[in-house]
């Protein structure tokens, strides 16, 4: 098995010129947007998504994970400078870098978090192919019965590792496999709930589906409150630290980069439990374990190669298996199906230039942080002061005019706001939002692998169910269901005990 | 949390589920006869919705009749301390992206962009109405131009077609 030419492809790439600024560009726009506390990685994508309908699936993939790892870095300037991350996987960088900060230690701090951010870029990618290219090849074997199977694991997966409430979860899928069974049956093609709009009759274009129910929500919802920062100063003073001073990081950004990268690739987990579990390893293997929580650079090196690595490894489930990692990944496969490709296991087999693509933008991402990245960090701490609401309300108002500009149908943005005034009410009461738009997704793959493999298996539920990669992984699903019940019932219990007033002492 | 929109919310579900299975009954069977059906899954979604709308709603009547109060911990994204909030206003901004929508085509996207960019601005009380307005402008006009004239995307151009027609 060849592990190394897909890299060796997508390391050719970087000889086009137009493919270096669009990766740049969309990397600079990732580290503004992840600068910004209150726009996720997934808003700074939503707002750039519909324009890469004028581009080419490559441009598009390269660009957009341009923009997630650039989220990944932009994410600490805040974090450290100001003490408030720009993402909440930067929660830690924030802990260790501020500290450091307000003792006079600003250089070294974001040198930690570059240095981290840029190496354990590099060998997350190497991670990435690794990993990828082998689990790809799982697709040839892979029937009806089994893609079904992992789909409902990315589903069960989202819904049992994220959000406090596994109920709530499973609706928010069911909800966006709801949205899915508007259009016509994928396998009889026979039409389904399209209420006798037209537009409804080919189906709910994914896309701004989810742009409205994960992005257009979020922004919303941000724009509840208003935020001021006149108080702070822009004003500081950093200068880049010695090299050998560095060396001392190698481990945490090691460790880190382990971590993030395998950890990542399970799907539902995301950056932030990945950053926080390399922080909590780093600590354990540091000879200064007693800085970690009063300014510790290993600190920094660890959480910020691990989330960045992440990125690479949310990667691996949605190209091999077209399960999507997380909430951004599910705009990446929607990205996918504006150019006509199937999201699905055998994706990056019938087209190994998305695989080339996802690897040359890793590549001329990292490589722009290393370049600009270290000089944007003045720039970043300006743009993490700005008035959020100004940004916010421009992103929505692009994302309104990116909805129209992908069909010019003004029908899609009237789906977007309907779906961005459901997730608004969704995150505010506890509905998973990422659940419903992976429901979205998967749905239509969903169904018509069930209905196709059972119709394989001559109509047996027993045959379909009984075929061991099938039973193995809804096995997973079903344990990983038990597990999220657990952890709602154990938090329900906590909450209850906290509610209740504490017992009195009598004398 | 308030205990009372959650299980409004939670009643919704389950009206969702009892349309879902309702209606499925009524999809035409298809050429290609499958265990499921057509209407299968939507009948199982509509099942589960019923049935996990009937759990979060029982719990909620059960801690409401056990006089647990109006208020529940939340499950949900919580506002950032130290920041006025307010729904009204994220609700008023929706409204102003729909009535955007609603005038894209015949007003054109420059004074769409243009005019829901200033209102939104105002409700969030940015700035004075001069500097609003002078954003909203900016605004609108290059970003007109990047997507028109740099990416080729024909927007539409409603009123000002003439003029944009001159233009170009």
């Amino acid at each position: 098995m060849d592990v190394f030419g897909p890299f060796l492809s997508g390391l050719a790439m970087l000889v086009d010129p137009w493919l270096l600024l669009l990766v740049a560009a969309g990397t600079i726009w990732g580290c503004v947007a992840g600068a910004l506390p209150g726009l996720s990685a997934s808003v700074a994508i939503a707002v750039v998504l519909p324009l890469t309908f004028v581009l080419g699936p490559i441009e598009s993939v390269g660009i957009l994970v341009g923009i997630l790892i650039g989220t990944g870095y932009g994410n600490s300037i805040p974090a450290i400078l100001v003490g408030v991350p720009g993402t909440p996987s930067a929660f830690l960088t924030a802990v260790e870098g501020f500290a450091l900060h307000k003792a006079g230690k600003s250089g070294f701090a974001l040198g930690s978090a570059y240095f981290a951010t840029v190496s354990g870029q590099w060998l997350s990618i190497l991670l990435f192919t690794i990993m990828v290219v082998p689990l790809s090849q799982l697709g040839y074997v892979f029937l009806s019965p089994e893609i079904f199977a992992l789909h409902v694991l990315g589903l069960t997966a989202v819904v049992s590792l994220t959000g406090k409430n596994i109920v709530k979860g499973l609706i928010a899928v069911l909800f966006g496999l709801s949205i899915s069974f508007i259009g016509r049956d994928p396998v009889n093609f026979v039409p389904r709930f399209d209420f006798g709009i037209p537009e409804f009759r080919v189906g709910i274009e994914p896309i701004v589906f989810v742009i409205g129910i994960l992005a257009v929500s979020e922004i919303i919802r941000s724009l509840r409150q208003r935020y001021q920062w006149d108080s702070l100063s822009t004003e500081f003073s950093a200068k880049f630290p010695p090299v050998r001073s560095l060396g001392r990081l190698l481990p945490a950004t090691g460790l880190g980069t382990l971590i993030g990268s395998f950890i990542g690739a399970i799907p539902g987990i995301g950056s932030t439990p990945a950053a926080a579990i390399a922080y909590q390893q780093a600590r354990l293997v540091s000879r200064h374990p007693e800085e970690f929580g009063n300014g510790s650079p290993e600190g920094i090196a660890a959480n910020e190669a691990a989330q960045s690595s992440s990125n690479a490894g949310e990667l691996v489930p949605t190209l091999a298996f077209g399960i999507p990692g997380s909430a951004a990944m599910v705009l990446l496969l929607g990205a996918f199906s504006i150019h006509g490709l199937l999201p699905g296991p055998l994706l990056i087999t019938r087209n190994p230039e998305m695989l080339h693509a996802a690897i040359a933008g890793l590549l001329i991402a990292t490589i722009t942080l290393a370049v600009v990245g270290w000089p944007l960090c003045r720039l970043l701490l300006r743009v993490a002061l700005l008035d959020r609401s100004v940004v916010l309300i421009l992103a929505a108002v692009l994302t309104l005019v990116g909805a129209y500009m992908l069909n010019r149908s003004i029908v899609d943005v009237f789906v977007m706001l309907a779906a961005a005034l459901i997730g608004y009410f969704m995150i505010r009461y506890g509905f998973s939002t990422a659940a419903a738009a992976l429901g979205m997704v998967l749905g239509v793959g969903l169904e018509s692998n069930l209905r196709q493999g059972l119709l394989l298996m001559d109509g047996s539920f027993v045959q379909f169910l009984s075929r061991p990669i099938t039973a193995g992984v809804l096995l997973l699903s079903l344990a990983l269901l038990v597990y999220g019940a657990f952890s709602t019932w154990r938090l329900a219990k906590r909450d209850r005990r906290e509610s209740q007033p504490a017992p009195s002492h009598v004398e | 949390m308030d205990r009372r929109v959650d299980a409004a919310l939670a009643v919704l579900v389950v009206a969702l589920g009892v349309f879902l299975v309702v209606a499925s009954f009524g999809i035409r069977p298809g050429s290609v006869p499958d265990p499921f059906g057509s209407g299968g899954l939507p009948r199982v979604a509509g099942v589960m919705f019923i049935v996990g709308g009937a759990v979060l709603a029982g719990r909620r009547a059960v801690e409401l009749a056990r006089g647990h109060g109006r208020l529940a911990p939340s499950e949900g994204k919580d506002d950032e301390p130290g920041f006025p909030a307010s729904g009204w206003r994220a609700i008023h901004i929706w409204l102003a992206l729909v009535a955007a929508g609603i005038v894209l085509l015949p007003l054109g996207y420059i004074l769409t962009v243009l005019g829901v960019t200033f209102w939104t601005l105002r409700i969030m009380r940015f700035g004075s109405i001069r500097s609003a307005l002078l954003l909203a402008s900016i605004f609108s006009i290059s970003s007109w131009a990047l997507f028109e004239l740099a990416l080729g995307v024909r927007l539409p151009r409603g009123v000002l077609a003439p003029l944009i027609d001159l233009i170009l």
